[in-house]
């Protein structure tokens, strides 16, 4: 690991200007003053093809992006990556890439961080042109939030645990 | 097959198109009945979203219109308010909207030759399976595509949806220093660009050529990017702010984008094709030279053969990028002052997938009282049309997934960015005999 190479990748996929398909960047944008210089930030990611290059460095990457299943609006779901993701990831909003098949390539290339997390939040309403989002979902973004800084902690943690018996 | 049976082809969406929309093709009895391409969008939201926002929005919300070139709009945007308000735009800040657009052609270009339409001609389901055997395709696209990226993220500020372009330049010009450390990337991009004219020059190409009235910007020294008129290899050759004076754009009850037309004369072809043609002689000699290696004259009517123009104009775009950053130096300050007043002003740039035109009117205060935005693939959807009966006429004795392999295929020769103007593409072929 070279010297300023940020070992975690907190990214949000989305677009904040078609409503709740922008909770990812809200998330992120949040987050970016409050974790540790270690954590890279990435919000308005709306490419998920460029995780790829995100990831370069990453031991832990967490990916936070809409998702469309049959869940409540607001539902946040969260899934260890150990293999392909489910069908709610695969399709959604016009994103060329959609997070599991950059998961599907990364692996084939391998090129993965040792861990990904992704967090999706169950979005009510993506209508273009929508700036805010619906209060379901933005009643989810503390609870996202949450969990992240629990992941980065927990990840910042036993670092310093590895460094500390090195 | 029984009297009146009907078969059909149901796809959920089409793959590898940037955006969503639906395609439904007709034969009765063997021949072609109709071919419809259709978009699905809430329609023309930006304009009306526009209304009213100060003309300094203008850049960063159209940018927001499409992830994967945002710099178009934002130069589309940038010129056209700058006609409207009597501003030109000179010198190295010219230069650096030059540099930034190739980026964007770079980046957009790469990802598409590679992910997206290379699979159709080697035959896997996408660049993921690709990936499996031909692990050094799909890592020298993802390369090039970050060559772009970093042009776009180093001059833009940041690679999607870039905050660093405004009516009148930039923000903040960057030092020398900084494009300098571009250069032994875009040295090994320009490499990787002639390897890509090879590579694509040697994969299995359908024949057919087209009648197509290719339309492009045409400027009187350089290969197209922000500025020139528009002509055609039929006779036209108008300022951008005729272009309603010319165009017509109608809405057809199929798709919510609108249908775009030469008056009196009809459909036309915007994008790579046209601006190969019609600017042959400016593309950089390298550039030239690897079009003649693979076999390109210099016309090129082939819409299956856009894989290589595109890999030809990433030879170009990577070597205008070095001439650029080689002779750039920094400007004094990093824009132009632009004061508000009441105007109309025409922009028509060259997105990676073709003209891009915006038209806006302002008030006094500079505040957005109407805006028009004319995206490539909405201007394209006849002229996509008119190929997908081209080839159904010559393959309709395939298979019926074959078939849709093939109108797909189609389909991504013009690298459509539907979400400019669509939804998932879902495809339904219908085959009825009495």
């Amino acid at each position: 690991m070279t010297a300023g190479t940020k070992t975690t990748v907190v990214a949000g996929i989305g677009n904040v200007y078609r409503g709740d398909d922008g909770v990812g960047p809200v998330v992120a944008e949040r987050l970016a003053s409050t974790l540790p210089d270690s954590v890279q930030v990435i919000a308005g990611l709306d490419d998920p093809l460029q995780l790829i290059d995100a990831w370069e460095h990453a031991e832990l990457a967490i990916v936070i992006d809409a998702v469309v299943s049959d869940a409540a609006p607001g539902t946040v779901h969260e899934l260890e990556v150990l293999g392909p993701l489910p069908a709610m990831f695969r399709r959604l909003s016009t994103h060329l890439f959609s997070v599991a098949q950059v998961i599907e390539l990364g692996t084939v290339l391998n090129r993965m961080p040792g861990r990904v997390v992704v967090i999706g939040v169950e979005a009510a309403d993506m209508t273009q042109g929508r700036l805010e989002l619906t209060p379901v979902v933005a009643a989810a973004v503390d609870v996202v939030m949450a969990r992240v800084r629990k992941l980065v902690a927990d990840r910042h943690n036993a670092f310093r645990h590895e460094v500390g018996h090195a | 097959m029984t009297d009146q049976s009907v078969r059909r082809i149901d796809v959920d969406y089409l793959a590898r198109v940037e955006g969503e929309g639906s395609m439904k093709v007709r034969v009765v009895d063997g021949v072609v009945e109709d071919v419809e391409f259709g978009i699905f969008e809430p329609p023309r939201f930006f304009e009306a979203f526009m209304r009213g926002r100060m003309f300094t929005e203008a850049p960063d919300i159209t940018a927001r219109i499409c992830g994967i070139c945002p710099i178009a709009y934002q130069m589309s945007s940038v010129h056209a308010m700058e006609d409207a308000l009597g501003v030109t735009v000179g010198g190295q800040l010219r230069a650096l909207r030059r540099l930034i657009y190739c980026g964007e052609w770079i980046e957009s270009h790469g990802l598409h030759v590679y992910m997206l339409h290379a699979p159709d001609f080697l035959g896997y389901e996408s660049a993921i399976h690709m990936a499996a055997d031909h692990r050094e395709l799909v890592e020298r696209g993802l390369r090039l595509k970050k060559a772009g990226n970093t042009i776009v993220t180093v001059v833009g500020g940041r690679e999607i949806h870039p905050i660093n372009v405004r009516v009148g330049g930039f923000y903040r010009a960057p030092e020398k220093s900084e494009l300098l450390a571009l250069v032994d990337e875009l040295e090994w991009a320009r490499d990787a660009a002639i390897e890509t004219v090879r590579f694509v020059a040697q994969l299995d190409i359908p024949k057919i050529e087209m009648d197509f009235e290719l339309v492009s910007v045409v400027h009187p020294d350089e290969y197209p990017f922000n500025e020139g008129r528009l002509v055609s290899n039929k006779g036209l050759d108008i300022a951008a702010s005729e272009f309603n004076d010319f165009f017509i754009e109608e809405h057809v009850a199929r798709s919510n984008a609108l249908h775009s037309r030469i008056a009196s004369r009809g459909p036309y072809h915007v994008g790579p094709l046209a601006r190969y043609a019609l600017n042959f002689e400016k593309l950089h000699p390298l550039a030239r030279s690897a079009a003649l290696e693979a076999g390109l004259g210099p016309v090129c009517l082939n819409p299956f053969e856009s894989i290589i123009v595109r890999s030809v104009e990433m030879v170009h775009a990577c070597e205008e990028a070095l001439a650029i950053i080689d002779a750039y130096q920094r400007p004094e300050g990093p824009c132009v002052d632009v004061a508000p007043a009441a105007g109309e002003g025409h922009g028509a740039t060259e997105a990676p997938r073709g003209m891009l035109y915006h038209r806006y009117r302002l008030e006094d205060d500079g505040r957005i009282a109407d805006a028009q935005i004319v995206p490539p693939t909405a201007q394209n959807q006849l002229t996509i049309e008119a190929d997908l009966r081209a080839v159904l006429d010559v393959s309709l004795d395939l298979p019926d997934d074959d078939l849709t392999w093939k109108l797909e295929q189609t389909i991504r020769n013009y690298d459509p960015c539907i979400s400019c103007a669509t939804h998932f593409l879902s495809l339904q072929v219908e085959r009825t005999e009495s």
